[in-house]
């Protein structure tokens, strides 16, 4: 450090050589500006260096956290796809049951079909009158079957028809002429139905009805129900047709002989002395 | 509580009312009046209201169609929904069932699903 003249003046001893130290401090406040210039860039670098960590960690947190979403997302899917199967296996259940059991629809049309069996069965006999049973079997087969000709013939001897009722026939259609017909006959000396399943019954004619059904009582043909034609519309027999034939068969039989028995005794009810030999068996 | 409901089937066939009573019991709530024919009909009609009329058209005594003609002019009934039961081939009747004022019609020989899906409809019940 320079020195000025000295304020003392009268000073013995000579000036003290200070530039060494002079130089010294120089150094030292080089030193330190070199020094605080080196702090401030490692400063600068550092809070560089702090920004891009900051950065690089809320990256990190975003990616983390998009990381956590992909996650439920893929648990959610796997729930997801758990629950598809399960259905798609409840579908296969319920598509293989299909072909066991019947759906809704078909349960209430079976229901319907025993319905009209059960009422058909009733009302055959609700009476003893032998008009009655005759107009009954005729509602049971327009109303239920859709027929619009038929023959009702009963057995007088064992293969010796008669024609006692008939409905719908055409002009030129004689019940009596169809008697010694193959078929009529067939039907009463088996006791088997006999059925075109492939003709339209529409078309039906009284010489190859389609659909001759025995009249039977304990297995003894009384007579036979000759369906001559269906309705127009009614182009085909189905199943529950089948069933009321059947039981026109059986019931339809009874109930004539019933009511003809009853008209044999002047519509008279067997006193209950006739019904005494039941016990017995 | 559910609300009741009051239907006159008129139908001379004895086996006919039977299976459109049995398919009218499938509606709970349905309580069922029958008659034999167009004038045992009036009669009932004449005693008590009806929510629904299923009647057949061809009847002695008095037929369905007069039995129409007669409900649509009684200004107690003249709104009550009818449905005539028909044959397949009775469509003419079936037509001058409808232009006298019936509602709907159901064919023979009838199913129960359809008689009943027929009167939940006219009456807006559900199923």
């Amino acid at each position: 450090m320079p020195t000025g003249p000295s304020t003392r003046g009268s000073s013995d001893a000579p000036p003290p050589d200070l530039s060494k130290e002079r130089d010294e401090l120089l150094h030292s406040l080089t030193k330190g500006s070199q020094l605080t210039k080196d702090f401030l860039l490692a400063y600068d670098e550092l809070k560089s260096q702090v920004l891009e960590l900051q950065t690089e960690n809320a990256r990190l947190r975003a990616t983390l956290e998009a990381d956590d979403a992909i996650k439920r997302l893929i648990e959610k899917i796997e729930v997801l796809e758990a629950d598809k199967e399960k259905l798609l296996s409840r579908v296969n259940q319920v598509e293989a049951s299909r072909s066991t059991y019947l759906t809704v629809p078909e349960l209430e049309a079976e229901l319907s079909n025993f319905a009209n069996l059960h009422v058909a069965a009733n009302c055959l006999h609700s009476t003893l009158s032998l008009r009655g049973v005759g107009r009954r079997i005729r509602e049971v087969l327009e109303q239920l079957v859709g027929v619009e000709a038929y023959v009702l013939y009963l057995c007088t001897e064992p293969t010796h028809l008669v024609p006692i009722a008939y409905e719908g026939l055409a002009a030129g259609e004689d019940p009596e002429r169809a008697i010694g017909t193959k078929r009529l006959l067939e039907v009463v000396s088996t006791g088997a139905a006999s059925i075109l399943d492939d003709v339209d019954p529409s078309q039906g004619r009284l010489d190859d009805p389609p659909a001759l059904i025995p009249l039977s009582i304990d297995d003894t043909v009384v007579g036979v129900l000759a369906v001559v034609r269906s309705l127009a519309h009614k182009r085909q027999l189905t199943t529950v047709d089948f069933e009321l034939f059947k039981l026109l068969g059986l019931h339809g039989a009874a109930a004539l002989m019933a009511a003809g028995l009853y008209t044999v005794s002047g519509r008279s009810l067997p006193h209950a002395d006739a019904f005494r030999s039941l016990q017995q068996h | 509580m559910t609300q009741q409901y009051s239907c006159l089937v008129v139908e001379d066939s004895p086996m006919m009312r039977q299976l459109v009573v049995f398919a009218l019991g499938r509606q709970k709530n349905l309580h069922v009046t029958e008659a034999d024919d167009g004038v045992d009909g009036l009669r009932k009609l004449a005693s008590a209201t009806f929510d629904i009329i299923l009647t057949d058209i061809n009847m002695p005594i008095m037929d369905g169609l007069k039995l129409i003609q007669r409900v649509r002019t009684d200004p107690r009934h003249k709104n009550t929904p009818i449905i005539v039961i028909t044959t397949e081939g009775g469509k003419q009747d079936r037509d001058r069932a409808l232009k006298l004022g019936a509602n709907a019609y159901i064919t023979k020989p009838i199913q129960a699903p359809q008689v009943i899906q027929t009167v939940r409809e006219l009456l807006n019940l559900e199923g």
